[in-house]
């Protein structure tokens, strides 16, 4: 077993024990702390297989900006009121479509249908894709790169409108 | 269209350059606290549009875009970014629209107490997303412009922040508009999946539906319908429409009047690119597809506007029904089978946005002339006796509402002609007989406010004396509605030399 084998079997299970404790776990704040150890082991193996961009997003944006979301909300709400039947339900339907897609994934994988990505390879020579990345995000997509300066723009003016208190 | 960038492309986006660094400046000057030179703010937000449009002409006559008999394009940015006469005539829409729409928020903020710098830099961070919509060449730049667009609106329609109703109504188009947002990057990216290309020019040329492999042209269509739903959101057409009665009644009435008419344009620019362009070999199944559309907007808008009490609401209905119209111009051109036909279609849908943009927002115009202290002022009930009260302002709204109804002698006659006219001529008749059958069926509610204004004793007394941008505003629509509807040659003419510039795809 090489190196990197052992690393991606030691990030996997953590991944994976970790997204089982997210739903074991009695406190929503407990769960969400999980979550956030199954992104950043998700994160890990994306560099592993040298897809730092993609790692990159899941760290800023997932295990970031979205776990932020999460915990305000569970801090704001009070989840003691919605621990119902009404949830039981959900969880008994959730386990059985989690059920379904892992058994299609290995009945998938069991066929030996697993497509390849041959568009990935030749990115990889030339400094990552990374470095791909943001060559045609500077060069191809210049304008829609510079429109977008603008949206966020608008988008913090407008939360600053929203919030502020009335002068 | 193979280099990346040049110093010239600067040049094609000078309009929208400037209209930012405008938008920039209105931003520093809501910081001020000086209240004298705050009081500017509307009359610079005006003279910015004005500016850029003036700008935005002179860079259509310097690089020959007007006068070309040729379909001439002028692409920068490797294809992100297209200058042509048909961009320009939408482009012009947006600026007129955004104009009006400033002349007529001053008072009205301040009788709302909402007076804000900030709020007209947003309406010209909307235009600017406008404005880049109309010239969009990709899906990519599509989307950030859209967004750039619909963000702007969604703060302007919540921007009366103590006002329930105006809370709700962001709130609601926001999550409506956040799903149509998903549901346009699910449809752009099964079209990506199958065509490898974001380019609305390579979609269209890489290959037809049949030349596709066959396990992938439902995937491609599946993602011509996506597209098609969240522009449908978009432009207001039932099905999709949910959000457009309670997002109209609660936004400022001037930002309802702009989203009315800028943001459908801006929409229908894109429908209209992305169909001609993008998807023109499949234009008689888009034609179905949007003719469903086309009759459930004009009937659902028209029977649910006559139950309406509320003037803002019953706008918004028929804001619903006049996208129905306009989608008949569009299926015209993917229906019809020559050239000829399909450019009449698209004439006809520039003319009408056009004619709607001045119609609607002066029909909102006097909605807000009749907002005062403690009297919200947009139920029907209102509009009684507003001829005795302010006979110029009822004359004019007798014209906007005859011109939404279409009946000869205005503008809004001109427009609707063309369009029914369209869908007859590219044998889809059976849609131009719903239309018309619409069209009567809508004289009903807009002569409920005629009969209203002139027939009815008004409730108080005392004139209505309206504010220098309000008369600017309603006299430049009448004024549209009047000439144009006499001699509606010259705009007919401009709608013609633009549509010809899409005639690479047309034909």
């Amino acid at each position: 077993m090489s190196a990197s084998a052992v690393i991606f079997y030691v990030l996997a299970s953590i991944a994976v024990l970790s997204a089982a404790m997210v739903i074991w776990s009695r406190y929503p704040v407990h769960s969400a702390l999980y979550l956030v150890t199954t992104f950043l082991s998700v994160a890990g193996i994306y560099v592993l297989f040298e897809a730092e961009f993609v790692a990159a997003v899941q760290v800023l944006v997932y295990a970031g900006g979205i776990m932020v979301l999460f915990l305000f909300v569970i801090l704001l709400v009070n989840l003691k009121d919605t621990l119902g039947p009404r949830v039981r339900l959900h969880a008994t339907f959730s386990s059985l479509i989690g059920t379904a897609v892992v058994g299609l994934i290995l009945y998938v994988y069991s066929q030996g249908r697993v497509p390849g990505s041959p568009g990935a390879a030749p990115m990889l020579r030339e400094g990552g894709n990374l470095q791909a990345i943001g060559t045609s995000l500077y060069r191809e997509y210049l304008l829609p790169f510079e429109i977008a300066s603008v949206l966020l723009l608008v988008a913090m003016i407008g939360t600053i409108i929203l919030a502020r208190q009335k002068t | 269209m193979n280099t990346l960038f040049e110093p010239n492309y600067l040049r094609l986006i000078s309009p929208e350059l400037i209209l930012t660094f405008c938008a920039f400046l209105l931003l520093g000057l809501a910081t001020v606290k000086d209240r004298e030179s705050k009081a500017w703010t509307p009359a610079l937000a005006v003279l910015s549009c004005l500016v850029t449009l003036m700008v935005l002409l002179a860079l259509t006559r310097h690089l020959g875009l007007e006068t070309l008999r040729v379909p001439d394009l002028t692409i920068g940015f490797n294809g992100m970014f297209i200058l042509d006469a048909f961009s320009v005539f939408f482009k012009m829409i947006f600026l007129i629209a955004a104009i009006l729409t400033i002349l007529i928020s001053d008072r009205y903020l301040e009788l709302e107490r909402a007076q804000a710098g900030e709020y007209y830099a947003l309406i010209l961070f909307a235009v600017v997303g406008m404005m880049f919509m109309a010239s969009a060449g990709d899906f990519i730049t599509i989307f950030v412009s859209l967004e750039t667009m619909a963000l702007s609106f969604y703060v302007l329609v919540g921007f009366l922040k103590a006002n329930r109703k105006s809370n709700e109504a962001a709130l609601k188009y926001f999550l409506l508009g956040s799903f149509s947002t998903g549901i346009f990057l699910y449809g752009v990216s099964l079209v990506y999946a199958t065509t490898a290309t974001t380019n609305l020019g390579l979609i269209g040329a890489s290959r037809s539906l049949e030349a596709l492999q066959p396990d992938r042209a439902p995937i491609f269509l599946l993602g011509v319908i996506l597209v098609t739903v969240a522009l449908g959101f978009k432009i207001a057409a039932v099905p999709f429409h949910m959000w457009v009665p309670d997002a109209y009644e609660g936004a400022p009435t001037p930002v309802t009047a702009f989203l009315s008419t800028g943001s459908k344009a801006a929409a229908f620019v894109v429908l209209v690119r992305v169909f001609t362009m993008g998807f023109a070999r499949l234009g008689d199944r888009w034609a179905m597809l949007l003719a469903i559309l086309a009759v459930a907007s004009m009937t659902l808008g028209n029977v649910a506007a006559i139950l309406q009490d509320n003037v803002k609401r019953m706008l918004a209905y028929s804001s619903i029904a006049h996208a129905g119209y306009v989608l008949l111009g569009l299926i015209a051109a993917g229906a019809a089978h020559d050239v000829p036909s399909r450019e009449f279609g698209l004439e006809a849908v520039l003319l009408y946005l056009l004619i709607y943009t001045f119609v609607n927002i002066g029909a909102f115009a006097l909605v807000i002339l009749l907002r005062r202290e403690q009297i919200v002022g947009d139920r029907v009930v209102d509009f009684a006796g507003l001829s005795r009260r302010a006979p110029w302002a009822a004359f004019a709204m007798l014209f906007l509402m005859l011109s939404l109804a279409g009946i000869p002698a205005t503008a809004g006659f001109v427009g609707k002609w063309y369009l029914f006219g369209a869908a007859v001529r590219a044998h889809v008749t059976w849609l131009a007989v719903v239309a018309v059958l619409n069209s009567a069926v809508s004289l009903y509610y807009y002569l409920r406010i005629v009969v209203m204004m002139y027939v009815r004793e008004p409730a108080e007394a005392g004139r209505i004396v309206p504010s220098l941008g309000q008369r600017v505003a309603i006299a430049a629509c009448l004024g549209f509605t009047v000439i144009f509807g006499i001699y509606p040659q010259p705009i007919l003419a401009l709608a013609e030399r633009s549509v010809l510039a899409l005639a690479p795809w047309t034909s």
